[in-house]
C-alpha cells in the first residue's frame, strides 16, 4: 500500500482528503503543520506528500525545500501542492522547489486523486 | 442591521455573529463557546449550552404570560373540522404524552418513530419526544410498509406513535396495518406502538404491543422539559437516498433553535403573536421546521392543515384557510401553486376570500418557475418570495429578508445566501466559477447553526456524500449559478443536465423557457439519446386546462421556436410531446429520471412515492404513438416498458396501490380494462374497441372484435408451467371415500374428451346445454367442455325441483341435459335422474340426456334419449381444439329468481366475464402460487361459476370442490377439510357460519386451521355476531374477512375488502373493486353524494362481467336493471356509505328475500301458494332468522270453503306445493291464516307492515292511515304474536 503524508492545518480538508484516500486504498498520515510534516516524512518515508502552503510555524515552501534537498527523500517522495494561493508566481515557485503538481483550492477530490495516481504510476 | 452587513459579519466572524444571535432564545445554561469540531469532523454549535425545544416551543411562553394565546390550529379540509389549542392546552397535551412515553420506558436518546397523518397529535408527539430528550423520527404518513421497515431498522426506535388512519381527499389511508406490516418486516423489534384512534369507524387488529394514545395520556403524570445539551440530537429525518438505504439527517437541539428563531425574525419577517402557516406535511423538513418548531419558538400561531390545495373542496382551499385564521405569512411549494393555477387560471377563487391579513407568500421545495411566480404575484398582490433549502440544512440556505431589508425579487432566483453560508459555484474540477456560470452549488465549512450534524449511524456516508467531493466545502448536490449582483439561481439537481454536442444544458433552464408558452401548464425536459449530438432535449408538455384542444402541432412548433429564440439553436429542441399529466411523487417532484429511462428504453423501477403509476402508462402510449426515443426502433418496447407497471396493478397488494388503481379505473375505465385484459390473458385476436355502451338500449359490448377461448386461458396456457399442478381437489361427501386430485394436464384431457362427447352428440357452437349435476368433478368438467366448443352452459342447481328444472330447460331451449344417476348429500342419497325424467316430460327441445354414474342407483335409461357418459367418453379422442369465440359470444346462462314470475336467465359472455372473474379472484383472495383455495358454494350458483371454476382456474390456482354438507358426518367437516388440504383461502356463506357457530366449539378446536390466510363470506351481508365468531374461532383474529357483495347479474365480486389491504369493518363490504363505481340514489333518482348517507345502490359505469341480457327477453333486462334510474345499473339493494366511504349493504329494496344466501322472489312463491285450491290470496315476507339470516312467513287468505280445513294440514300442503314448484329452500317457516292483507286503497300490499310485525317491531309500523282497512293490522299482530316468543 502506498503511503501518503497529508499536510494541512484545516481540519475539514484533512477530514475529506484522508477519508477519500483511505477509501482508495492509500495509507494516510497526517501532519498539521510544517514542523510535524518534516518529522513524519523523515520517519515514514512516504511515497507522496500532499502539502498545503499557508501553515503555521514552518510553511509549505520550507517543507518542500527540505524534501527536495533530502538525500533519500528527493528520490523516493513526490510532492503535490494544494493551496489557496492562486497567482502564477506562487505556482512557479513551488514547481521550482520540486513540487510535481500544483492544485489550487478549492479543488475537487477527483482531480487530486487523478493527479496522485498518475504520479504514482509514473514512478513505478 | 442591513442584510449586507449581517451577511458580511456572519462570514468574517461566524462565531461572534451566532453567539450574539444565540441570546435570542432561552437557555437553561447559556453557552460560553460558539463552535467546536470533533475529530470526526462533526460541528457542534454552542457545545456547552443547555436548552430544550419543547420548553422553547411551549413552557417559555406560558412562563411569560402567553398561556392563553393561540398556539395551534388544526384545520381539516377533509373532515371539515377545526380545533384550536392555546399554549396552556398544548402544554398539558404534550407534558402528559411525554410522561406517558416515559412510563413506556422511553428515555433520553431513545428513538421514537412518529407515523401520523396531519393532525395535532403529530405535533404533540414531536414535542413530547423533545421534552424528554427522546429523538423522534417522523416518517411521512402513507409511506409503504417496506419503507417504514427500513427506517425502523435504521433508527431502531423503542416506540412508534401512529394513528389508525389518515384521510386524503376522498380516500382513507389505514396507517395501523402498515405499521403492523412494517414491524413484521423489520429486524429491529419495537417495544410499543402508541395508537391514536381517530374513530373513523374502522376496526383494526389489536396487537400485543399496542397502547391506546388517549388511555396512555389520561393516566400519565405530566413530564417537565429536561435540560439537553445543545448538541444532543433532536430528531432524525429520513430523506430519500438513491442507494436504497435511507439517509437519516440528524439535527441538533440548540443550533437548530437559534437558526429557526433567526429565520422567523429576519427571513419571514414575523413578530410574536402573528399567524404563520406552512402548508406542508410534518413528515417533510418544512413541516418539522415551519409547522412545528420555528413558529412555536417564535410564539406564532401555527396551522396544521389536513387537506390539499385543490379538490378539498376546490382551488380556493388555501385562501379559505388564510381568511379563517387570518394568516400573516404563508409558506408552500410551487407545485401547490401550479395545481391551483391549473384549476383556477384567472384567480377567481382568490377573489372570493378576504386574504388581506397575508403579508408574504413564501415558496420552496423546488425551483419556482417564473410563470408561476408571476401568476402568484399578480393574483395575491403581495411579495412572493422563492427561497431555497434542503432537508440537510433545516432552514434556508438562500433567501430574501423580509425582516432586514427586503431585496428586490428577481424571478428565477431564490435570493441571496443566508448569513453563515459562504456559497461558491464550483466546476467539476473544483475551481471557483465566475458570475453567471453554472456549476455545483457549494458552501464553505463550517455551516451555520441548525445545519445537520451527520447521517444517523453513518457518518462515513455523510462524509462521502457531502464533504469529500470538494474538500473544505459542503456539496449541495444542486446545480446553479450566481449572477453579478450576488443572486443565486438554483437550476436543479446535478443529474438534470443534458449534454448536447458537448454543451451542457440545464433541463431547468429549458423548462423555464418551455413554460413561458401561454398554453403550457407544466413540463419536463429530459435528455434523449442522439447518434450525432450525444443527447438532445425532449420536452414533455402538459397543456393548461381548457387548452387541451389547442392544436398540438401548432403548440409544438411554437415551443420549438420559443426555445430557439431564448436559448438558441444550440438547444436543439425538436421533440415536443404533449401529454395529459406528468409522473410525480406524492410531494410533487417530477420523476425526470423515470421519464429519461423510459424514453431510453431502459428498465426502471417505479418509485414507491409515485403519486399515480398510471401516468406512466399514458406516457408510454404517447411515446409509442409518436415513436419517441426507444419507441421508434423497438417494436416490443411498449410491452417491455409496461411490464413494471402491469405487474404492479393486476395484483393490488397495498392500500396505496388500491387507491391509485381505483382512481385510474375511475378516471379512465376503458384504458384500465384495456391494460388488464391485454397483459394478463391470451387472445387469438385483439379487440377493436374496449367498450361500447348504449344506455338507452342497455347494451354493453366489451372488447368487441376480440377472439379467444376461455378454456385456453383457464387450462391450456397453464400446461407448460403448471401441467402437474393440481387444478381441482375433489372431496367426496363421504370422508371414507378417496379424494381426487386433478392436475391441469388431467383436467385438460378430461375437458377435451367431454367436449368431444358433446360434439359427438350433436352439440354445436351456440347450442344450450343444461347441466344438472351434484358437486362432482364432472360438473366442472362439463361446464368447461361446453365453453371449449362454444356451447352455452346452463347449470341448474341440483336441489331444484323437476318443475323448476323444466322451466329453465324450456326457457333457453336446451338441446341436452347432463345429469347423474343420483347424488349424495350428507347421509341421504337423492334420485336425481328421477327428477330429470319428470322434468324432461315437458321439455321438447331436449334431444340427449347424458348420465354419469355416481350412486350406482338403479335408474331408468330412456332409449334414444339417455346415454351413459362413461360409454360415450370411451368413444372419443382426447384432443379437442378450442372453438374460436368472439368476445361477446354467450358463455353461459344462469337463472336467478326474480321478484316477479318466471326465473330470469342471466346471460354472461366470454371475454368480459373472463377478465373480471380472474381479476377479482386474484385480488379478493390474494391467491399466491402454491395456495389451496376453497369455496364451499355449489357450482349451480354464480359463486361456483366465478369462484370455484373460472376465477381460480384462470389464475392457475388449486381449487377445492366439496360434494357434501357441513354437518356430515358431523359439524367439524369443514374444518376437517381445511386441515386435510391445508386450505389457505376459505369462502363460504353467512348461513353456514351461523349454523356452525351454534355447534360445540370443540368441532372447530379439534382441527389445525393455521393454514388459513383469508376468510370470505358471500350470499348476504354477514351479521356482526357471525363475523366475530368467524374472525375469532376460524381466523384466530389473523385472517382478514372479505365480506363480498355481488350478484348473479354482476358476474363477479363488486364491493369487498382486499385482504391485507383494506381495513375490515364488520357488516361492511367496504370498498368497490377497481373498475366498479357504486353510487347511491334517492327515490327520485338523484345521486346522493358525500359520506354518511344511504340510498339505493346503483353502479354507474359498465363493467366487463355484467350480465348482458335476460335470455330471450331483453326488455325485461332493461326494465329490471336500467329503468329505475337513468343510465345506471340498479342492483335492487339498499346500502349506506359511512364516514370514510365504506359501503354496507342493507338489504333488498324490492321484493326479493335472501334465505340462506339464496335470492328468493316473493312473487313465484305466492304464485305457488295461490295454486292451492283452498287459497284465495297470499303475501310472503322475510323476517330475521338466527340461522338462515332471513326466513319466510306467508300470510294467507283462504277461500270460504277453505276456512273449515285443518290449518296444520293446510300448512303442510302449502309447503309441499312450494317444495315441488320451487324447491325446499323456499318453504315457509311461518304460515298465518288471516282474513285480509294490509292493502292501500290502490290495492298495493303494504309488506312493510307485515315485515315489521314479524320482526317484533310492531311499534315501528308507522303511518297506517292510507290503508283500506286499518283494523287488519290488529289481526295480524294477534296472529304473529305467538311466534315471537
Amino acid at each position: 500500500m502506498k503511503k501518503i503524508l497529508l499536510v494541512d492545518d484545516e481540519p475539514n480538508i484533512i477530514m475529506a482528503v484522508e477519508y477519500t484516500l483511505r477509501k482508495n486504498n492509500y495509507e494516510v498520515f497526517i501532519a498539521r503543520d510544517g514542523e510535524e510534516a518534516i518529522a513524519l516524512a523523515e520517519k515514514l518515508r512516504p511515497n507522496l506528500v500532499i502539502l498545503d502552503i499557508m501553515m503555521p510555524k514552518v510553511d509549505g515552501y520550507e517543507v518542500l525545500e527540505y524534501l527536495s534537498d533530502h538525500d533519500t527523500l528527493k528520490n523516493t517522495t513526490q510532492t503535490v501542492i494544494i493551496s489557496a494561493k492562486q497567482k502564477e508566481s506562487d505556482v512557479d515557485k513551488a514547481i521550482e522547489l520540486g513540487a510535481k503538481a500544483y492544485i489550487k483550492k478549492p479543488f475537487s477530490m477527483k482531480k487530486l486523486l487523478n493527479t496522485i495516481s498518475e504520479l504514482i504510476i509514473q514512478k513505478s | 442591521m442591513s442584510y449586507k452587513d449581517a451577511y458580511q459579519k456572519s462570514i468574517e466572524q461566524p462565531e461572534e455573529f451566532w453567539m450574539q444571535e444565540s441570546k435570542n432564545i432561552k437557555w437553561f445554561k447559556a453557552p460560553t463557546q460558539a463552535l467546536e469540531q470533533t475529530p470526526e469532523g462533526i460541528y457542534h454549535w454552542f457545545p456547552d449550552g443547555e436548552t430544550n425545544l419543547s420548553y422553547l416551543c411551549i413552557d417559555q411562553h406560558v412562563e411569560d404570560g402567553f398561556g392563553d394565546e393561540l398556539a395551534l390550529v388544526y384545520d381539516s379540509a377533509v373532515r371539515q373540522k377545526q380545533v384550536k389549542y392555546t399554549y396552556n392546552e398544548v402544554l398539558e397535551k404534550v407534558s402528559k404524552l411525554a410522561g406517558g412515553l416515559r412510563e413506556l420506558g422511553v428515555e433520553k436518546g431513545d428513538r421514537v418513530i412518529i407515523y401520523m397523518p396531519m393532525i395535532s397529535h403529530s405535533l404533540f408527539s414531536m414535542l413530547a419526544c423533545a421534552r424528554i430528550g427522546a429523538i423522534h423520527s417522523v416518517v411521512f404518513g402513507g409511506f409503504a410498509p417496506d419503507e417504514l421497515a427500513m427506517r425502523i431498522d435504521d433508527a431502531q426506535p423503542k416506540v412508534i406513535i401512529t394513528a389508525t388512519s389518515g384521510i386524503e381527499v376522498d380516500r382513507l389511508i389505514a396507517y395501523k396495518p402498515m405499521v403492523d406490516e412494517a414491524i413484521e418486516k423489520a429486524k429491529h423489534k419495537v417495544e410499543k406502538v402508541v395508537v391514536f384512534n381517530r374513530k373513523l369507524g374502522v376496526e383494526f387488529e389489536h396487537k400485543p404491543y399496542d397502547v391506546d394514545y388517549l388511555e396512555l395520556t389520561d393516566k400519565a403524570k405530566p413530564a417537565d422539559a429536561v435540560p439537553l445539551k445543545s448538541k444532543d440530537p433532536s430528531y432524525i429525518l429520513y430523506t430519500s437516498g438513491t442507494t436504497g438505504s435511507p439517509k437519516g439527517v440528524v439535527r441538533d437541539t440548540g443550533g437548530y433553535a437559534v437558526g429557526l428563531k433567526y429565520s422567523m425574525e429576519n427571513i419571514y419577517g414575523t413578530k410574536p403573536g402573528d399567524t404563520f402557516w406552512a402548508a406542508s406535511d410534518v413528515g417533510w423538513v418544512v413541516g418539522h421546521s415551519y409547522i412545528v418548531y420555528a413558529p412555536m419558538i417564535h410564539r406564532n400561531t401555527t396551522i396544521i392543515y389536513e387537506g390539499k390545495p385543490i379538490k378539498t373542496p376546490d382551488a380556493g382551499a388555501f385562501w379559505r384557510v388564510v381568511e379563517d385564521h387570518k394568516v400573516n405569512v404563508m409558506f408552500t411549494a410551487p407545485t401547490a401553486f401550479r395545481a391551483i393555477k391549473k384549476e383556477d387560471p384567472d384567480g377567481e377563487f382568490i377573489k372570493k376570500y378576504d386574504i388581506s391579513s397575508l403579508k408574504y407568500q413564501f415558496l420552496a421545495g423546488e425551483r419556482c418557475d417564473e410563470t408561476t411566480l408571476k401568476w402568484a404575484q399578480k393574483h395575491l398582490q403581495i411579495p412572493v418570495i422563492d427561497h431555497w433549502w434542503q432537508t440537510e440544512s433545516g432552514w434556508s440556505i438562500v433567501a430574501n429578508y423580509m425582516g432586514l431589508d427586503p431585496l428586490p425579487v428577481k424571478p428565477g432566483s431564490a435570493g441571496k445566501p443566508v448569513p453563515g453560508y459562504d456559497i461558491e459555484i464550483l466546476s467539476e474540477e473544483g475551481e471557483s466559477l465566475p458570475a453567471n456560470t453554472e456549476g455545483y452549488i457549494c458552501s464553505k465549512l463550517p455551516l451555520p447553526p441548525g445545519f445537520m450534524q451527520t447521517l444517523w449511524n453513518n457518518h462515513e456516508r455523510y462524509k462521502n456524500g457531502y464533504l469529500s467531493k470538494f474538500p473544505g466545502y459542503y456539496f449541495s448536490g444542486d446545480g446553479g449559478y450566481i449572477d453579478e449582483e450576488g443572486y443565486v439561481f438554483i437550476t436543479g439537481r446535478i443529474d438534470d443536465v443534458i449534454n448536447v454536442s458537448g454543451h451542457r444544458l440545464s433541463t431547468a433552464a429549458l423548462e423555464e423557457v418551455v413554460s413561458k408558452h401561454p398554453s403550457v401548464a407544466e413540463c419536463a425536459v429530459v435528455g434523449l439519446k442522439d447518434e450525432l449530438k450525444g443527447e438532445v432535449p425532449l420536452a414533455i408538455v402538459v397543456p393548461k386546462m381548457g387548452e387541451e384542444d389547442y392544436e398540438s402541432y401548432k403548440m409544438e412548433t411554437e415551443i420549438v421556436q420559443l426555445v430557439r429564440d431564448k436559448i438558441g439553436p444550440i438547444a436543439a429542441l425538436k421533440n415536443v410531446v404533449i401529454v395529459k399529466r406528468l409522473p410525480k411523487t406524492r410531494s410533487g417532484k417530477t420523476l425526470r429520471r423515470t421519464l429519461r429511462k423510459l424514453v431510453a428504453g431502459e428498465s426502471y423501477n417505479l418509485p414507491s412515492t409515485i403519486e399515480d403509476p398510471m401516468v406512466i402508462s399514458e406516457i408510454i402510449e404517447t411515446f409509442s404513438q409518436q415513436k419517441i426515443g426507444a419507441f421508434s426502433k423497438n417494436k416490443d418496447q411498449v410491452t417491455q416498458s409496461l411490464k413494471a407497471l402491469t405487474k404492479s396493478y393486476y395484483n393490488i397488494d397495498s392500500l396505496a396501490k388500491y387507491m391509485d388503481v381505483y382512481r385510474i379505473s375511475q378516471n379512465d375505465p376503458e384504458n384500465f380494462w384495456n391494460t388488464i385484459a391485454e397483459r394478463n390473458f391470451e387472445w387469438k385476436k385483439k379487440w377493436d374497441t374496449v367498450l361500447k355502451w348504449n344506455p338507452e338500449e342497455a347494451r354493453a359490448t366489451w372488447f368487441e372484435g376480440a377472439q379467444l377461448n376461455i378454456t385456453e386461458n383457464a387450462i391450456d396456457r397453464h400446461l407448460k408451467t403448471r401441467g402437474n399442478k393440481t387444478a381441482i381437489i375433489w372431496e367426496p361427501n363421504n370422508p371414507e371415500e378417496k379424494e381426487q386430485r386433478i392436475s391441469y394436464k388431467e383436467l385438460s384431457e378430461r375437458v377435451n374428451r367431454m367436449a368431444n362427447v358433446l360434439k359427438a352428440n350433436g352439440i354445436q357452437k351456440g347450442d344450450r346445454v343444461c347441466i344438472y349435476l351434484p358437486m362432482i368433478p364432472e360438473l366442472a368438467v362439463a361446464t368447461l367442455a361446453c365453453a371449449r366448443i362454444g356451447a352455452v352452459h346452463s347449470v341448474v342447481f341440483a336441489g331444484f325441483s323437476a318443475s323448476a328444472l323444466a322451466s329453465r330447460v324450456n326457457d333457453s331451449d336446451c338441446k341436452m341435459v347432463i345429469t347423474s344417476d343420483g347424488s349424495y348429500r350428507g347421509s341421504k342419497s337423492i334420485d336425481l335422474k328421477g327428477i330429470v325424467d319428470e322434468a324432461l316430460e315437458t321439455t321438447p327441445s331436449v334431444e340427449t340426456c347424458l348420465v354419469t354414474k355416481r350412486t350406482f342407483a338403479k335408474i331408468d335409461m330412456k332409449k334414444g334419449r339417455d346415454a351413459w357418459l362413461h360409454d360415450e367418453l370411451k368413444k372419443v379422442d382426447k384432443n379437442c381444439a378450442p372453438e374460436v369465440m368472439d368476445a361477446e359470444d354467450m358463455l353461459f346462462i344462469l337463472y336467478t329468481s326474480g321478484s316477479t314470475g318466471t326465473p330470469k336467465g342471466m346471460v354472461h359472455t366470454t371475454a368480459g366475464y373472463m377478465v373480471y372473474s380472474a381479476f377479482s379472484f386474484k385480488n379478493v383472495f390474494q391467491y399466491q402460487e402454491n395456495d389451496v383455495y376453497w369455496c364451499t358454494a355449489d357450482i349451480g350458483w354464480i359463486t361456483g361459476h366465478s369462484y370455484i371454476v373460472y376465477g381460480p382456474l384462470l389464475n392457475g390456482a388449486t381449487t377445492l370442490m366439496f360434494e357434501g354438507v357441513p354437518s356430515y358426518p358431523d359439524y367439524g367437516r369443514f374444518w376437517d377439510i381445511v386441515e386435510k388440504y391445508k386450505v389457505n383461502q376459505f369462502y363460504t356463506a353467512p348461513t353456514a357460519i351461523r349454523a356452525l357457530a351454534k355447534q360445540d366449539i370443540e368441532f372447530v378446536n379439534k382441527y389445525d386451521l393455521s393454514s388459513l390466510k383469508v376468510l370470505g363470506s358471500v350470499g348476504e351481508p354477514i351479521n356482526e355476531e357471525a363475523w366475530n365468531w368467524y374472525n375469532e374461532n376460524i381466523g384466530k383474529k389473523t385472517c382478514p374477512i372479505v365480506d363480498t357483495w355481488w350478484q348473479t347479474e354482476t358476474g363477479g365480486i363488486m364491493i369487498s375488502p382486499i385482504p391485507f389491504v383494506t381495513p375490515t369493518k364488520p357488516t361492511y363490504a367496504t370498498l368497490p373493486l377497481p373498475g366498479i363505481q357504486p353510487s347511491l340514489m334517492d327515490e327520485k333518482g338523484n345521486e346522493i353524494e358525500g359520506n354518511s348517507v344511504s340510498g339505493r345502490l346503483c353502479i354507474k359505469h359498465p363493467w366487463p362481467s355484467m350480465a348482458r341480457t335476460v335470455y330471450g327477453n331483453h326488455q325485461r333486462y332493461k326494465d329490471t336493471y336500467f329503468s329505475a334510474f337513468e343510465n345506471v345499473y340498479f342492483t335492487g339493494d339498499g346500502a349506506l356509505r359511512d364516514e370514510v366511504g365504506y359501503y354496507r349493504i342493507t338489504g333488498r329494496v324490492d321484493d326479493v328475500i335472501i334465505v340462506s344466501g339464496h335470492n328468493l322472489g316473493t312473487a313465484p312463491i305466492e304464485d305457488a301458494i295461490n295454486e292451492h285450491p283452498a287459497v284465495a290470496e297470499s303475501a310472503i315476507i322475510g323476517f330475521p332468522h338466527n340461522v338462515k339470516g332471513n326466513a319466510l312467513a306467508g300470510f294467507v287468505i283462504l277461500k270460504n270453503d277453505g276456512e273449515s280445513r285443518n290449518k296444520e294440514n293446510l300448512s303442510k300442503e302449502i309447503n309441499q306445493l312450494i317444495s315441488s314448484k320451487i324447491g325446499p329452500i323456499a318453504k315457509l317457516d311461518r304460515i298465518h291464516f288471516v282474513s285480509g292483507l294490509p292493502k292501500t286503497r290502490s290495492g298495493k300490499i303494504m309488506r312493510r307492515i307485515m315485515r315489521k310485525i314479524s320482526a317484533g317491531e310492531a311499534d315501528q309500523i308507522g303511518d297506517v292511515s292510507t290503508l283500506l282497512d286499518p283494523s287488519i293490522v290488529e289481526e295480524i299482530k294477534e296472529k304473529v304474536e305467538p311466534f315471537l316468543k
